[in-house]
């Protein structure tokens, strides 16, 4: 137990040996690691917005211009204690801003808020049931229209066609594709801490030489391969959610409304154990032939 | 101690060692001796288990070599200590560090390893150089690193391949002297060179010539001076 404690600080210690070799290395994981996991980041939200769109559906209301808005946002009310998924309202002042932003943030349209020609507004979202969904859709768009004051209930029919290919797509393209990605990123890696180990290899061998069994010579280099591919890989998180910090909002805005999500948690603490296998791994096998 | 029969050992299609035999009891002294090519190297490499053993037997230090699995080398290597050539020590660690390095794998508690190392620095002359890195001493100071490296462990074979080939008369004659304590003390010496002085002063010696990778018969010409194989 002594004899492997001193041989974990051992691998520990030689991290801070060629400083700039060690810089090197882990920079490349880091990048690495943050490349595939920003693949992973936009096919996951691609994914996230092919379900939504599959399972669910939206309707635009649109309100007469002549209705209280009070009553309106009675309605409202009601519609929000229906089996939805979420409603996104717009006042007529809303509308506006909103249209005044997604055009120029420097446009001016104060003075139509006098006359403001948008209506009251409603992005109803609901999920589709299973092998009910064109009845449920067809149920719910009748209730909408049925309410009084309410003038035009929008409905893409293409909506639906489009999310189903994107879901074919998905599954035929992109997990090859992650799958592809963590096999470069695992090879790139892996050589990467190869090649670090390998300046060891001297020493390796003149280990070997004097009695050392191969478990003394690669321990300490299998903990700093796990090391560096932990630190890589939580580094590479950690940028990745400055990043999403920085774009999360980038696309939300109408249309689109569409908010990037970060990955869950279960691929956040996937990356560092990955990489701490691969790079325990590479460095286990970095100075195998060398210790004959 | 050592038993080989039938060794054989070639590079690709070079036979570099073809169909050596000889036996050394435990405390015996062999002069490993020949010109530049003759297979020294190899030889002593094969009983290290650098070399894996190709055709023959050998049995060292009660380990069969052509049986014995890659990862139970360093269980020979502790019975079996060699010197090489060109020192194989590492140059950015001190004296002292590659020297207790052996003592260290073997789990040797600190207290022992320093008291081992210390004695077997003073009796070659390299107490003073202990704190020194590898890379800042001379040749002949590194070659007897490489010697103290080998002979820290007391092993029960020392090989040496040419062990004082970077050392003056002097420093070469201290150095038979310690492998000659060792000698005495039991331990199997196997020690190739080129020199006669080394193997004048240890008669009683045996001898084995190498020539093309076969072992001749050793004769030396009038004067003494050198050998002629």
């Amino acid at each position: 137990m002594r004899v492997l404690a001193g041989l974990f600080l051992q691998g520990l210690a030689n991290l801070g040996r060629n400083k700039w070799a060690q810089f090197f290395t882990l920079s490349t994981v880091i990048f690495t690691a943050f490349m595939a996991g920003l693949f992973l980041l936009v096919l996951y939200n691609l994914q996230l917005a092919a379900r939504s769109t599959q399972e669910g559906i939206q309707f635009q209301v649109y309100w007469d211009q002549d209705k209280p808005l009070e009553e309106v946002r009675e309605q409202w009310e009601e519609i929000s204690t229906w089996d939805i998924s979420a409603i996104t309202t717009f006042t007529p002042e809303e509308a506006l801003h909103s249209l005044a932003d997604s055009l120029s943030a420097d446009l001016d349209m104060d003075f139509l808020a006098l006359h403001n020609p948008l209506p009251p507004t409603a992005l109803i979202e609901f999920s589709l049931q299973d092998g009910h969904g064109e009845d449920r859709a067809r149920q719910v768009r009748s209730e909408l229209t049925d309410l009084p004051g309410v003038q035009r209930v929008g409905f893409n029919p293409l909506q639906l066609d489009l999310a189903r290919t994107w879901i074919r797509v998905s599954s035929g393209i992109f997990w090859p594709l992650i799958g592809l990605m963590l096999v470069i990123t695992g090879l790139v890696v892996a050589n990467t801490l190869k090649l670090n180990q390998m300046q060891r290899k001297e020493e390796a061998e003149i280990l070997a030489l004097v009695g050392a069994s191969s478990g003394y010579i690669q321990f300490p280099l299998l903990v700093s391969g796990a090391v560096h591919g932990l630190a890589g890989g939580a580094l590479s998180v950690g940028l990745l959610r400055i990043l999403h910090l920085t774009v999360e909002d980038v696309l939300y805005f109408p249309p689109l409304w569409v908010r990037i999500e970060f990955l869950p948690l279960v691929y956040i603490l996937a990356i560092p154990a990955v990489l701490t296998l691969v790079g325990a791994f590479s460095s286990f096998l970095a100075v195998r032939s060398r210790l004959r | 101690m050592i038993q080989v029969k039938h060794l054989s050992h070639s590079f690709g299609r070079h036979w570099v060692l073809k169909n050596i035999s000889f036996s050394l009891d435990k405390g015996d002294f062999l002069f490993l001796t020949g010109p530049s090519g003759a297979g020294k190297t190899t030889l002593m490499r094969v009983l290290h288990g650098s070399l894996a053993l190709q055709r023959g037997k050998a049995l060292v230090a009660g380990f069969d070599l052509k049986s014995l699995p890659e990862k139970r080398l360093y269980q020979l290597r502790r019975q079996v200590a060699i010197v090489f050539q060109d020192f194989r020590i590492l140059p950015e660690k001190s004296v002292w560090d590659n020297v207790a390095l052996p003592l260290k794998v073997r789990g040797m508690i600190s207290k022992q390893v320093q008291k081992r190392v210390r004695a077997v620095l003073r009796g070659l002359h390299l107490d003073k150089r202990a704190g020194h890195l590898c890379r800042e001493i001379s040749g002949g100071e590194q070659q007897r690193v490489a010697v103290a490296r080998a002979v820290v462990t007391n092993p029960k074979v020392l090989l040496a391949d040419e062990p004082t080939g970077n050392l003056d008369k002097k420093l070469s004659m201290q150095l038979m002297e310690v492998f000659r304590q060792f000698h005495i003390h039991g331990t199997t010496v196997v020690l190739a060179t080129h020199s006669e002085d080394l193997i004048n002063a240890l008669p009683g010696a045996k001898i084995l010539c190498l020539k093309d990778g076969s072992a001749v018969e050793c004769s030396w010409n009038a004067e003494g001076e050198e050998c002629a194989y």
